[in-house]
């Protein structure tokens, strides 16, 4: 035993092994020391002030920002530690809503389990609570600021994993809050309703908006037949919540539960991703054979399509037209079932059970709302469905397992894996291949994709077929992916993005849990299931099939268009065609852009695009160079933005603006000087 | 010892020596009386048995045993190889309603590449012996899937065995199907299901290589627990084939009739089915006798498979059946596609009587009956207690090595009642049994001798000859034993006695052990011995006084010699005056 590799936690000998802070070592010597803002996967921010140990010689320090270092002497309670971190939470508690029992994060708070745990029993100080406004204008997410104690945590993942920046702290002192930009509400900006915020959260500031009051008036509407579709990662996680181990198989009983509640029948969302895959994957073959609008992005992740039609519009024509597996599910339902279930039409209600909050979203799409009815009524995330079990009594560890209703209650394993990252290339690869190929294959598993990492790569062969793969997770990787692929550094044929940690699994709609270990057992849940399956291929799937002769003819047909496909929209915040302002002959000239969006409106890009007319119009350069207003190009921050041909001017004065054009004009034509 | 596939005679039921406790209950349930009882326990004599599997059933002990294949199924698993799972049809009754379509499910989980119901061979066979039977109208056909009736009437009926249909078991029918289904040679085949004769029949040499391990449903259940797989928490999912036709009853009584495509009724008397022992016996005897049905189909289990002895779970066997006729009902089965018959499924059958055991004379058998005092008929009770039917038969199976003699219960409780009665009445302490009120149930001639009565005390109250006390505290339940010395003056009488309770007949005993002869000879003894003492210590005194008087004597008698001795030397010493050597070592010095 080598004493420099060794630090000392409460009198206990720990060695030192590539542990990032102090938190990180005494969470191995099994001291779980409290915390707000310490999330392993984000960045380390020190600002809840609860991680405090005392080190030997250096006194009170945050163990979450303190590296451990060999000999170091910490203990991580003290009475002067004990004081200050009850003064902390008093502190917090005076300035929070304690409306606890009426809170959606009641039982699940960790500000409610660090009270308990550190003994606070009162708070000395006198409540400075000042009621905000609830924003529930998102319907996926409910962000209520009484409840927030400004960890940061949310900021951080929306930032740093995702790479949206929906939210960040505004103001300053007594006054800080974490908001949407310029104050605006959650629904009105860039929030891709991927709900991390809400699963880091640690109180109920960010919580995903419920659907179960309404769920519960359709089941008790007599004249209602409600159907239910179920997600692959919802069956590996409800268990969970109550008391079984992450990834148990609970299909049985979720259908036992559903059925208790009063839903008419029981349907897999499975199904409908063995039909997501056969589209795709004819998609995927077509562009592959003509090699256009490649690499192909998948399509299924509802965060990741709002996120594309924001940030990367460009990108739009190359993410597939398929809809996501619940839409299409929606569409195929509101068509078979009425005569299948003897129902009219309006009295079909249709619940989807998902990991996710950006499905409620999607759920909400116009666009997925033939005839203004929607095809998918209601999403329940995991954590709804577990509290309307809860509610209705039922002792969900003693139900009898039941089965799910055919026909749309058959699967294949293809459609099983969907909800672990990589499983959508995986099942599409299943087809694809044989297909290119020309024949069928005995095995069916691809490894090769599966796997932890937020960015993977894969090459397959398929006969004289090269198929390069790429599967993400976390936004911000997919931006990176969608940035090489614009500067052409990389040859990727396909590409699946998901927003969640680990896919749909880690979605924020599951049992909120912050520990690895059980992703990795939800996602080992669903790969068991494709396991046990007798079928493994989408294409074996004779329900689908049955319902390609009956209904969609073949994949990618134009019924199959119709029902299982949708269009996207360029979501840049202020859309519209540029406005010419100063206009010349039709020549090749130099383009003046100015943006005029509001940051840049208010650094002051109004007063300089008059500047930049009037300094064309006194030069004569109209015959050269057009002058345009335009809108944002994404550089709020460091505003005002011009362009000046290819060139982006950014903090652009008047005299850079004309120092680039003279640059231009001299260049393109020497002669006229 | 041998337990690989393909050994012929290879053992399948064993006995486990610890748990036996010699109740015979597995001889008289032996159909063919193959369990040697030898020094109280039993044993499976392979060569005779034919693995039906009824002892292991009916053994209360469960001291009967089938072969343990989980470890040999376990080892099949190695990369490259698919292994094939065949599911008896009657798993329908073990793994009920939610738990059937999760049943293929577990097993992928396990490993198995292939999961299908056995059943998926059972449609080939039906039709292959209905071809059979059409073809050959003028004999009898015993048309069976079960390999218990096989070895049954090849070995013990060897005259009928030419009529067994000669076409081999679904279970092989299966196991030949996948291979030629998933094809290559690195496929394993593994049948689970109900029935212990099946493990025979993997063993059995003309079927090699087709069927590598055969499991119980109970030891899949093992297995699963092992593997913390649990049924209820698995998906649902199909066999990888369905099975056709009415196949899926084949484990019911009339199922191979009606997969035939027979008449299934009950009161056709050319088609019969018979399930049991009984059943299958009368059944054989009447084709025997020329005026059988012409289509016989025998199952060895009563009810059929569903009712096998290798069912982990003791249910009904009507409600098995009701469970298999409810699965079979509720899923599809595929449409007929080849009607041709497959030539792979042919075998044969051959009489192979293994009762060679030597011919017992009638004057053995008279013997052995007078050996054990059953001479005369009417001393022969026939009871069965020994397992086996008749006391000839016994008889014989003591002269054969099959039985022992201290197997018959009757002659040994007879035996053993005398011996216990002769012990009581010859005893010489008294005893007595009273009952729960502590009157007089029974006592021995010695008792009666003590206290001086007669049989005229019988359900008198204890107290009518003593005092009641110790065993009025025994009956108020403490101590539950008690030993004492009690004086009964007035019989002139002291007792050592024993009393105890026996708590499950509500009665009190009491032995008393009479010591007063024992008292009066204590008293002369310890006489003896404090006369004794006193004497020994009269003559120690003698001795010692004695000893010192000598002593003296000694003392006085030295001194005088040694001055008588000094004036000697003097006198002889007058030249010289120092110290010299005398002869003997001793060095004397002069004065």
């Amino acid at each position: 035993m080598e004493p420099q590799n060794f630090l000392t936690i409460d009198r206990v000998a720990i060695p030192i092994e590539g542990e990032r802070n102090l938190l990180e070592s005494a969470r191995k010597a099994g001291i779980e020391i409290p915390t707000f803002c310490y999330h392993s996967q984000l960045s380390i921010y020190g600002a809840c002030r609860l991680c405090l140990v005392d080190v030997e010689g250096r006194g009170i320090v945050a163990s979450c920002s303190t590296p451990p270092e060999a000999g170091m002497v910490v203990r991580t309670h003290t009475e002067e530690i004990r004081q200050m971190r009850k003064m902390a939470l008093e502190l917090i508690l005076a300035n929070h809503e304690q409306t606890c029992p009426t809170c959606p994060k009641n039982a699940t708070c960790k500000l409610q389990d660090l009270t308990r745990r550190l003994g606070v029993d009162r708070v000395r100080f006198r409540p400075t609570h000042r009621p905000q406004p609830v924003d529930s204008t998102s319907v996926a997410l409910v962000r209520n600021p009484n409840k927030c104690i400004l960890c940061g945590d949310c900021v951080r993942a929306c930032d740093e994993i995702q790479g949206v920046g929906a939210i960040d702290f505004a103001y300053r002192g007594a006054r800080a809050s974490v908001i949407p930009a310029f104050g605006k509400n959650l629904a009105d900006g860039e929030c891709v309703n991927c709900g991390l915020c809400a699963s880091v959260c640690p109180t109920g500031a960010l919580t995903p908006r419920p659907e179960c009051d309404d769920v519960w008036k359709a089941l008790h509407d007599p004249s209602k037949k409600v159907v239910a579709q179920i997600a692959p990662a919802v069956r590996v996680a409800l268990g969970e919540c109550f008391g079984m181990p992450a990834g148990r198989i609970e299909t049985g009983r979720i259908v036992a539960a559903l059925k208790a509640l009063g839903f008419a029948a029981v349907y897999d969302t499975s199904f409908a991703a063995d039909l997501t895959v056969l589209e795709e994957a004819n998609e995927f073959i077509a562009r592959k054979q003509k090699g256009e609008k490649l690499p192909q992005f998948t399509s299924c992740c509802p965060a990741w399509v709002k996120f594309a039609e924001q940030f990367c519009p460009d990108q739009l024509g190359r993410l597939s037209s398929c809809r996501s597996p619940q839409q299409m599910f929606g569409a195929l339902a509101r068509k078979m079932l009425p005569e299948r279930l003897k129902v009219a039409e309006e009295n079909l209600v249709i619940v989807s059970l998902m990991p996710c909050t950006a499905k409620k979203f999607e759920a909400r799409q116009p666009k997925f709302a033939a005839g203004g009815r929607r095809d998918v009524d209601f999403v329940l995330t995991t954590q709804e469905l577990a509290r309307m079990i809860e509610e209705a009594g039922l002792c969900f560890e003693r139900l009898e397992p039941q089965s799910l209703d055919m026909p749309l209650g058959f699967k294949t394993g293809a459609g099983v894996i969907f909800g672990a990252s990589g499983g959508v290339t995986e099942a599409v690869l299943r087809y694809a291949v044989e297909k290119l190929q020309g024949m069928a294959l005995d095995a069916f598993e691809f490894r090769e994709v599966r796997g932890e990492a937020g960015v993977r790569e894969a090459t397959i062969r398929a006969g004289d077929v090269t198929v390069r793969l790429a599967v993400v997770h976390g936004l911000r990787n997919a931006m990176n992916v969608v940035e090489k692929v614009r500067r052409g550094e990389c040859d990727y044929d396909l590409v699946e993005v998901m927003a969640c940690p680990g896919g749909c699994i880690g979605g924020a709609g599951q049992p909120v849990t912050s520990d690895g270990a059980v992703r990795l057992a939800r996602a080992k849940g669903l790969y068991d299931a494709d396991t046990m399956m007798q079928l493994h291929k989408p294409q074996d799937n004779h329900v689908v099939n049955e319902c390609y002769a009956k209904y969609l003819h073949e994949p990618g047909s134009r019924a199959a268009h119709e029902l299982l496909h949708t269009g996207y929209q360029n979501r840049r915040r202020i859309r519209g065609e540029s406005i010419v302002v100063l206009d010349a002959e039709p020549r090749e000239k130099l383009v003046v852009s100015v943006c005029v969006g509001t940051s840049c409106f208010l650094r002051g890009s109004q007063g300089l695009l008059k500047s930049l007319a009037s300094y064309i119009e006194n030069e004569d350069l109209e015959d050269q160079v057009e002058v345009q207003a335009s809108f944002c190009f994404e550089k709020c921050n460091e505003g005002p933005t011009v362009h000046v041909g290819e060139q982006t001017i950014r903090h652009c004065t008047l005299e850079a603006a004309v120092k680039a054009i003279e640059g231009e004009v001299r260049c393109a034509a020497p002669a006229v000087v | 010892m041998s337990l690989g596939p393909g050994t012929a005679g290879g053992q399948v039921v064993f006995t486990n020596k610890a748990r036996c406790r010699d109740c015979y209950r597995c001889v008289r349930y032996c159909p063919v009386k193959a369990i040697r009882m030898h020094e109280g326990q039993a044993n499976v004599v392979a060569e005779r048995c034919i693995s039906c599997g009824t002892c292991v059933r009916e053994c209360p002990q469960g001291a009967k045993s089938h072969r343990a294949d989980l470890d040999r199924a376990r080892q099949l698993f190695s990369p490259g190889v698919r292994v094939a799972a065949s599911i008896a049809p009657s798993f329908a009754a073990v793994y009920r309603t939610v738990l059937r379509q999760r049943l293929p499910s577990a097993l992928r989980q396990l490993g198995f590449a292939y999961v299908g119901e056995t059943v998926v061979g059972a449609w080939h066979v039906a039709l292959q012996s209905a071809a059979i039977a059409a073809a050959n109208p003028q004999r009898p056909h015993i048309l069976t899937a079960c390999p218990a009736v096989v070895r049954f009437v090849e070995r013990y009926r060897p005259e009928e065995a030419p009529n067994l249909m000669p076409v081999v078991s679904p279970m092989i029918a299966h196991a030949k199907h996948i291979r030629a289904r998933l094809a290559g040679d690195q496929v394993r085949v593994v049948f689970i299901g109900p029935c212990v004769a099946k493990k025979a029949e993997a063993d059995r040499p003309e079927f090699a290589g087709l069927v590598d391990c055969v499991l119980t449903f109970q030891e899949l259940d093992d297995w699963l627990a092992a593997e913390k797989i649990d049924l209820a928490a698995c998906e649902e999912s199909e066999f990888d084939e369905k099975p056709t036709g009415a196949a899926r009853l084949y484990a019911l009584e009339g199922g191979s009739v009606r997969t035939a495509g027979w008449s299934a009724d009950m009161l056709d008397g050319r088609v019969v089915t018979a399930s049991g022992y009984e059943e299958l016996c009368m059944a054989l005897d009447a084709i025997a006798a020329g005026d059988g049905p012409r289509v016989l189909e025998p199952l060895f289990c009563p009810q059929g498979c569903v009712n096998g002895p290798a069912m982990p779970i003791a249910r009904n066997a009507f409600h098995c059946r009701a469970d298999v006729l409810e699965y079979d009902a509720c899923r599809p089965t595929s449409e007929p596609g080849d009607r041709r018959r497959d030539p792979g499924l042919a075998t044969s059958f051959e009489a192979a009587p293994r009762d060679a055991a030597p011919a017992v004379s009638e004057e053995e058998i008279r013997q052995e009956l007078q050996r054990t005092g059953k001479a005369r008929p009417e001393d022969q009770l026939n009871c069965g207690a020994c397992g086996y039917a008749t006391c000839r038969d016994k008889a014989v199976a003591v002269i054969r090595g099959m039985a022992e003699a201290e197997m018959c219960l009757p002659r040994m409780k007879r035996l053993a009642e005398q011996r216990i009665d002769r012990i009581i009445e010859t005893s010489p302490n008294g005893i007595v049994i009273l009952d729960d009120h502590l009157h007089i149930l029974n006592m021995n001639p010695a008792f009666q001798k003590f206290f001086m009565c007669s049989e005229a005390v019988f359900g008198q109250p204890i107290s009518y000859l003593m005092d009641p006390q110790p065993f009025e505290r025994l009956a108020c339940g403490q101590p539950a034993k008690a030993e004492m010395t009690v004086e009964h003056k007035k019989y002139g009488l002291l007792c050592y006695q024993i009393l105890y309770a026996l708590p499950e007949e509500n009665q009190y005993v009491g032995i008393f052990v009479n010591i007063t002869h024992n008292h009066d000879s204590q008293k002369k003894l310890d006489h003896v011995r404090s006369e004794t003492v006193r004497q020994a210590r009269e003559l120690l005194d003698h001795q010692i006084r004695m000893a010192e008087q000598l002593a003296q004597f000694l003392g006085e008698s030295t001194a005088r010699g040694e001055d008588l001795v000094e004036k000697l030397m003097l006198i002889a010493g007058a030249d010289g005056g120092g110290p010299r050597d005398v002869p003997n070592g001793f060095t004397v010095q002069a004065k």
